[in-house]
């Protein structure tokens, strides 16, 4: 089991994960590239092999109104061999998570096509960079739409609709609020695409009340027999929220379903012994915790610590 | 953190400062708009969103060597074959050698040029614009004042002579020392990495620490390097000073 984590690092100082210039600025893929392979060598260091790749990697790629920042991917072929092949060199698998506009079940067609063409989009950047079928693009379902039903019968429509080679990269998440993993295996049943099993995400929004364990192990055999499966695992905030308003401070209660800074490890030690005496089939757990890269080498010191048996089976 | 910043813009753009021998280098940035490095020579941290040039004592006027005066947006990077980079140097014994091209906007002219008063032969140093602009000796730019400074300070305290950024192979070591058989390199912040010592070059050895053992262990760090150069033959470069203390 490979840990990995998401786009920013925070155990070094200087290591932004993309060109987040602004347009009039003129921000380019190969800067973003120039930090990838910066943060590579920093993730070799710490003997990480999993990360999740900025969405915005390209600046403006796909943006309608800016086309000139749409050849971008051509303009840096070499750039992306290079960095591709780094990442090889390391064992280090790389996916992508694009933003929240992205939404298959849109009833919008301008959206939905903007959509479709973000992750075609997502999709050239990974065969760019030479990834195999393991640098996956994970995907919500989307809105609700005022009808739960057909808004899962339109993200297969939408999915119908991508490319064969998009197609193979599109992974589906369930969420906390709207699709449950039930929503995220019914359309799967449909369309074959893998589901990823979020821990978090299932324990907020689980109206079939699936024990965590049936949940990672349902999630699993969605995936193909060659690629390997990921996960996500968070733990919910529990501090104080402070809520910056114009007429001062406000504090609020945590939201459960918000992440912490730093993972509880006794829960994830739990599910992950579970998973490996049930013999599931292995797989990449990606951690989604505010402090980033520091919440994944802590978590590996603490699985040493508290689950030696466990962490023979870290990566 | 252990510094804070104004203005989080300036906080947040980082600047990668060159050491340009070559004053045709420079003259190249200028009106060509790009400047390059070996990829095999390039440091750890290669991104940035500014270029700075540091101008060793090659260049005339006087006034502007040994400074940083001049700076300048990045733009793009490219990866380019030093045949594609030079076509009139084809038949170069590294024609074929990879090179990233970093295109670059209009030089600026920093309002306070930084001198280094106490010279030390850098290649490469990453920082942020605010202390680009900000900085009243190129030393101040360094983004940590942690432990690799202590351990540079302490090697030197130690009548060594430190050499930055040296090529082991086609590895980067952070620090070399030279013994009477040999180098000693020193990969800083690298407990596990891909390099093996099998395939280092004839004559040199690999230690790597990890900065919480610098931070912690300071005298055991020296101790093991200590060894190391005893091993190889003794320390070859020593400077004048007190007696050592390593031992």
């Amino acid at each position: 089991m490979r840990l990995g984590f998401a786009v920013k690092v925070l155990g070094a100082p200087g290591l932004p994960s993309h060109d987040s210039r602004r347009w009039q600025n003129q921000p380019h893929l190969s800067v973003s590239l120039a930090y990838l392979r910066d943060i590579f060598l920093y993730l070799e260091s710490r003997s990480i092999h999993f990360y999740r790749l900025a969405g915005q990697l390209a600046p403006y790629l796909t943006h309608p109104e800016l086309p000139a920042f749409h050849r971008q991917l051509d303009e840096c072929a070499t750039e992306l061999a290079a960095v591709g092949d780094l990442a090889r060199q390391q064992r280090l698998r790389l996916t992508l998570h694009p933003g929240f506009f992205v939404q298959l079940n849109s009833p919008e067609p301008t959206l939905l096509a903007r959509s479709t063409a973000e992750l075609e989009s997502s999709a050239a950047l990974l065969d760019g960079m030479g990834i195999g079928p393991e640098g996956v693009i994970v995907v919500h379902v989307g809105g609700v739409h005022d009808n739960r039903e057909a808004g899962r019968a339109r993200f297969v429509r939408g999915w119908e609709q991508l490319p064969t080679n998009v197609q193979a990269r599109v992974v589906l998440e369930h969420d906390d609020r709207r699709y449950s993993l039930s929503d995220a295996l019914w359309i799967h049943r449909r369309t074959g695409v893998p589901v990823v099993f979020d821990s978090l995400h299932h324990r907020c929004l689980n109206p079939e009340q699936i024990p965590s364990i049936d949940g990672l192990r349902l999630a699993l055999s969605t995936w193909p027999r060659d690629v390997r499966p990921k996960i996500h695992i968070s733990s919910p905030r529990t501090e104080i929220r402070y809520l910056r308003r114009p007429d001062g401070v406000r504090m609020q209660a945590p939201l459960l379903n918000q992440h912490s800074d730093f993972l509880d490890p006794f829960p994830i030690i739990d599910l992950l012994s579970q998973a490996l005496s049930l013999s599931l089939r292995p797989f990449d757990i990606l951690l989604e915790a505010k402090a980033k890269d520091v919440a994944l080498l802590r978590l590996r010191s603490q699985i040493e610590r508290y689950a030696p048996a466990l962490f023979l089976h870290i990566g | 953190m252990d510094f804070a910043y104004s203005d989080p813009y300036l906080q947040r753009r980082t600047v990668l400062v060159a050491v340009v021998n070559q004053p045709d280098d420079l003259r190249r940035a200028a009106s060509d708009g790009w400047y390059r490095i070996p990829q095999r020579r390039a440091p750890r941290r290669v991104g940035a969103d500014f270029l700075a040039f540091y101008q060793t004592g090659a260049f005339q006027p006087k006034e502007e060597s040994h400074t940083i005066t001049w700076f300048a947006p990045v733009q793009r990077y490219r990866l380019l074959t030093r045949a594609e980079l030079l076509p009139d140097e084809t038949d170069h014994p590294r024609a074929q050698d990879y090179y990233f091209r970093i295109d670059i906007g209009p030089l600026k002219r920093l309002d306070q040029p930084i001198p280094a008063a106490t010279f030390r032969r850098v290649t490469f140093i990453h920082t942020t614009l605010d202390r680009l602009l900000h900085a009243q000796d190129v030393t101040e730019l360094r983004r940590v004042d942690g432990p690799f400074d202590a351990l540079w300070q302490a090697l030197r305290d130690n009548r060594l002579r430190p050499l930055p950024n040296r090529l082991v192979g086609d590895w980067p070591a952070d620090i070399a020392l030279r013994a009477r058989n040999g180098y000693l390199g020193i990969r800083y912040g690298e407990e596990a990495d891909s390099v093996r010592d099998a395939s280092l070059p004839d004559r040199w050895r690999l230690l790597r620490l990890v900065p919480e053992q610098i931070a912690g262990d300071l005298p055991g760090c020296l101790r093991r390097i200590a060894a190391e150069l005893i091993d190889m033959g003794g320390a070859l470069d020593t400077v004048a000073g007190p007696a050592p203390k390593i031992g």
